[in-house]
């Protein structure tokens, strides 16, 4: 499913994840869920070991800030820092993937 | 009256133990060890608290039923590796307030591979819900990020953190209680195998199993510690930033002030060594580098000990039993501060800081403490 359900505020311009139930920025008590789905990877790393996944291929993750200023955690597919990246929610997991190559 | 830490130790850290050790039989190691290092029986006990991931389903009280302490004074933290200045925090005020003489202060876990596993990917509901499912494999990729984020801003390269890690080793061969103590080459560190870029398997802790335990007592029979001011700020940045400042830069002027000394007096340092970037962030934060230059800092003040830091080795050499993380580093500054420290002994050492920290909320953690202590007798 294309795009990603993050945190917003209904009275200031604040976005964040995960979910909040009062603004952290102005501290209203309304909160709603937002819909993203473009940002742009700010680092990457390639996860070689884990406890308890010997054996599994490595997993490459990123640090996204997505369009709306919430920085959120998601798996790359073909997509390394500095990319603008689409965002998609797939069983649960965030992931992105690159929409053009940083030049 | 003055609250003072009149008792220290550590269940000895293994990396596999027997089928018979269990988290409470680590945790009641640690405590009689402590008993007796404070010079105290178990009626003389009248508060405990307790830092344990797999203590449950057990609590506190549970751990206070199997010791047969009658308590006043009673705390669970689930705070990692902020739990244990946590527990001081509120046990130093309890005692100077009356309501108990002397707290027993606990932390440790027996973590076997599918218990530590768990505990990583259901370390909170968003760990639970939006990390484990990409799934990151615990937290040392979100940490990888943070540390490239941090070589950026302080134009650092791997051998930096290498020095960080080969320092705390060093450290280590003369800590007999450290389970990681043959010398570490920044060779070695750098050929490394790599567990998420740019960290390495010296860049995490190695998992053990053990215990950690203090004493805080109204009253001194042998050898002691006074706290000279403790401060913490959790949720300092409502993780809306990039990690590379805790809430210690916040209340590091509240600390030096309130305990009339600075950086510069500090004659033994632990900070929480999660990742050799999260204890210089610490170090920074605490104005241990007022200038921001990190990398004179490492060579200039740690790798010379100039300044020494996590004289035990840390965590990075001597292991990271669970909760205990947090408390063994107070345990170690306490220690030299009584100068029982033998081979590693800083000197004279009369005053020191330990900085506590964790609890990843999502990106980075959201708890931070410190404490600056000085020997009374």
């Amino acid at each position: 499913m294309r795009g990603i359900t993050i945190s917003g505020c209904e009275k200031c311009d604040w976005r964040g994840f995960p979910h909040r139930y009062w603004c952290p920025a102005c501290g209203s008590f309304e909160t709603r869920d937002v819909v993203v789905d473009t940002g742009v990877v700010e680092q990457a790393t390639e996860v070689r070991r884990a406890a308890g996944r010997a054996g599994d291929s490595p997993v490459t993750i990123g640090s996204v800030r997505t369009d709306g200023g919430a920085q959120i955690i998601a798996r790359l597919e073909g997509a390394a820092a500095g990319d603008s990246v689409v965002l998609h929610t797939e069983e649960g997991a965030f992931v992105a993937r690159a929409i053009q190559r940083a030049t | 009256m003055q609250a003072l830490i009149t008792g220290t130790a550590e269940s000895p850290y293994v990396r596999h133990p027997g089928p018979e050790v269990t988290t409470t039989t680590v945790l009641v190691d640690a405590a009689r060890r402590a008993l007796a290092d404070a010079g105290l029986a178990p009626a003389n006990i009248d508060g405990l608290g307790v830092a344990s991931f797999s203590l449950a389903p057990d609590h506190a009280i549970d751990l206070a039923v199997r010791l047969g302490l009658r308590v006043r004074w009673l705390m669970d933290s689930a705070n990692g590796g902020a739990s244990a200045i946590e527990m001081l925090q509120h046990a130093v005020r309890a005692v100077e307030a009356g309501d108990a003489r002397h707290v027993l202060l606990v932390a440790g876990d027996r973590l076997d591979p599918g218990a530590f596993v768990r505990l990583v990917d259901e370390y909170n509901s968003v760990t639970r819900d939006s990390l484990a499912p990409l799934p990151t494999g615990g937290p040392n990729a979100v940490f990888a990020m943070l540390t490239q984020r941090h070589m950026a801003r302080h134009q650092l390269g791997r051998e930096e953190y290498g020095k960080v890690a080969v320092m705390q080793r060093s450290w280590a061969g003369a800590n007999p209680g450290a389970v990681y103590r043959d010398p570490l080459s920044l060779e070695e560190y750098l050929r490394a195998p790599m567990v998420a870029d740019p960290l390495s398997i010296f860049d995490c802790v190695p998992v053990v199993t053990g215990a950690d335990a203090i004493v805080v007592s109204a009253e001194a029979s042998g050898s002691a510690v006074r706290i000279r001011a403790l401060k913490a700020l959790h949720n300092y940045d409502n993780q809306d930033g990039d990690g590379l400042a805790t809430g210690l830069r916040k209340i590091a002027p509240e600390l030096w002030r309130e305990s009339g000394l600075g950086p510069a007096d500090m004659e033994v340092v632990s900070v929480y060594d999660d990742y050799p970037a999260m204890a210089l962030v610490q170090l920074e934060d605490l104005g241990f580098a007022d200038d921001g230059d990190i990398r004179r800092l490492i060579a200039e003040r740690l790798v010379t000990r100039d300044l020494p830091v996590n004289t035990s080795g840390g965590q990075l050499s001597a292991g990271q039993a669970g909760a205990a993380g947090g408390m063994h580093g107070l345990v170690e500054v306490v220690t030299q501060l009584r100068s029982a420290a033998g081979a590693r002994q800083i000197d004279g050492a009369r005053v020191g800081l330990v900085s506590g920290y964790g609890m990843v909320a999502y990106r980075y953690g959201a708890c931070a403490n410190v404490v600056v202590l000085e020997k009374v007798t």
